[in-house]
């Protein structure tokens, strides 16, 4: 038997609506193009984005679920009326434990972001992330923070380590930030050791690329970039990140320059908005984001003695020397 | 206008789409695949009651995908309208009563959108190649906004589709 799940209605579809429906969405998507940041639909996209911010709020937890939902499974298979008691105890430990790690970890962030206003000098207002994007064609996050605390469109946002974006549109309480991994992301940057500029910019891919560095520029792994600040769109002298790849050598047009971002923002809670920084920043020693799982500072205090021993493929301790020395150049 | 289950299961799955694209979409992204409930929606919606899917629901939710979103205002909103006419005349034309026209046409329709989506993208703006655009979003996504119009499609028919009144004892498939 064929499979009819239709109602069959040879009603005509109506060639008026559709045309308006059209036409309404073409002067849209023209209107956009053609105002500025602080047109009239670009205004009406920042009020949408403050109302739907508590909503963003709500995938956090989810967010969460989903990543424990794998862990979760794996328990089913114990029994529950043997381990009853020892799991309700366990659960509780469990939970305060929970809630002390994630106070820890806090504290190390917000320490983080304190310790990085300090060596920079920065002024700005900390916020937390509230929403990540809703399309795969824009890199964003939004913060809860907004023009009520000061923010305006163009600021530099920084997380605990490093830049991590700009802020592209702004409400009474919460503010997007685009993140220098989109493609339609541009910082002019310089790299600290040899204060050659050029830009650096996301990619589809996810990378983050340095180009339009002069082609007899050297350009080691493990140098430094930072902020240029040329243009007025970024806050002069802020640590992007570190250079991991250099695909070509110098002298070529067409080398290729990977960038690591100095804050993995998938994982980002908090993030400073920047109003200004000191004006010597560019100058000022910078340290490179340690290792994830290096937890007791161990080989990051290897790295500071010498460093030599990783060698030149993770960077860290040539980064800390070139930072250092760029440092005692600019003094 | 006359309110008829139709209707009344379009306003509520629309609204239902565009919280899932607010609260869920983000959290289930895979690398860089944002799942688009919204277009699914629409889509499955044009299949599922062609005779009547006008381009009001396909056009607001557009409208907030965008309004939501970081993209061009009315970019979702041109795609999303033109792509359901486009399904629900090609269902009506092609129609066979069988289960694999439906689902063809979903499929199709569901690429279309999100290639015609990233095309406006680029041209509105976005400097990046576009081999890399449909390598890194499109092609990905648009294999994400497959698997959700396909788990939508059985959950719309149930609770979209009218169905003719039948004499007691006809069998109906269920």
């Amino acid at each position: 038997m064929a499979l009819n799940f239709q109602h069959r209605d040879p009603a005509p579809l109506g060639r008026v609506p559709l045309i308006i429906a059209l036409a309404i969405s073409l002067v849209c998507v023209g209107v956009y193009q053609a105002e500025g940041a602080s047109g009239p639909l670009h205004r009406v996209q920042a009020i949408v984005e403050g109302v739907v911010a508590p909503l963003q709020l709500a995938s956090a937890p989810l967010t969460e679920a989903i990543d424990d939902a794998g862990s979760s499974a794996a328990d089913n298979t114990v029994s529950e009326e043997a381990y009853a008691a020892l799991r309700e105890q366990n659960e509780i430990i469990t939970q305060q434990l929970a809630a002390a790690e994630e106070q820890r970890l806090e504290n190390e962030r917000l320490r983080g972001l304190l310790n990085l206003r300090d060596t920079y000098g920065i002024t700005g207002a900390v916020g937390r992330v509230i929403g990540r994007t809703t399309d795969a064609w824009n890199q964003t996050v939004t913060l809860d923070v907004g023009s009520n605390s000061g923010v305006e469109t163009g600021l530099t946002v920084m997380g605990p380590t490093g830049v991590v974006g700009q802020v592209i549109s702004v409400s009474g309480g919460a503010c997007r930030v685009r993140l220098l991994t989109d493609p339609q992301s541009g910082a002019a940057a310089m790299v600290q050791s040899s204060r050659a500029e050029g830009i650096v910019r996301g990619s589809m891919d996810g990378l983050l690329y340095l180009e339009n560095i002069g082609a007899d520029v050297n350009i080691q792994v493990g140098d430094v970039v930072l902020t240029s600040g040329l243009g007025g769109s970024y806050t002069r002298g802020l640590i992007i990140g570190t250079v991991v790849r250099v695909e070509g050598s110098a002298g070529n047009d067409t080398r290729k320059i990977v960038v690591a971002p100095n804050d993995a923002v998938s994982l980002m809670e908090e993030a400073i908005v920047v109003f200004s920084a000191a004006e010597d920043s560019a100058d000022r020693t910078v340290r490179p984001a340690e290792p994830a799982d290096d937890e007791d500072g161990e080989d990051a205090a290897k790295n500071d003695d010498g460093g030599d021993e990783s060698g030149a493929d993770d960077g860290t301790g040539s980064d800390t020397d070139a930072a250092g020395e760029a440092g005692e150049e600019g003094a | 206008m006359e309110i008829t289950r139709e209707t009344v299961a379009s306003v509520i799955g629309a609204v239902i789409a565009v919280l899932l694209q607010i609260i869920v979409a983000p959290a289930i992204t895979l690398f860089a695949a944002v799942p688009n409930f919204i277009i699914a929606f629409c889509i499955v919606r044009a299949v599922a009651v062609p005779g009547s899917a006008g381009p009001f629901v396909p056009l607001v939710c557009g409208l907030l995908f965008d309004l939501v979103g970081g993209g061009p205002v009315g970019a979702m909103a041109f795609v999303l309208v033109l792509v359901t006419v486009l399904a629900s005349r090609l269902f009506i034309a092609l129609n066979n009563d069988t289960l694999f026209m439906p689902v063809a046409i979903m499929i199709l329709c569901i690429v279309l959108s999100e290639v015609m989506y990233g095309l406006i993208v680029v041209v509105c703006g976005a400097d990046v190649p576009l081999g890399e655009a449909f390598l890194y979003r499109t092609l990905p996504c648009m294999l994400y906004d497959c698997v959700i119009g396909l788990l939508m499609y059985p959950i719309a028919v149930r609770t979209m589709v009218d169905r003719p009144r039948v004499q007691p004892g006809t069998p109906v498939l269920r």
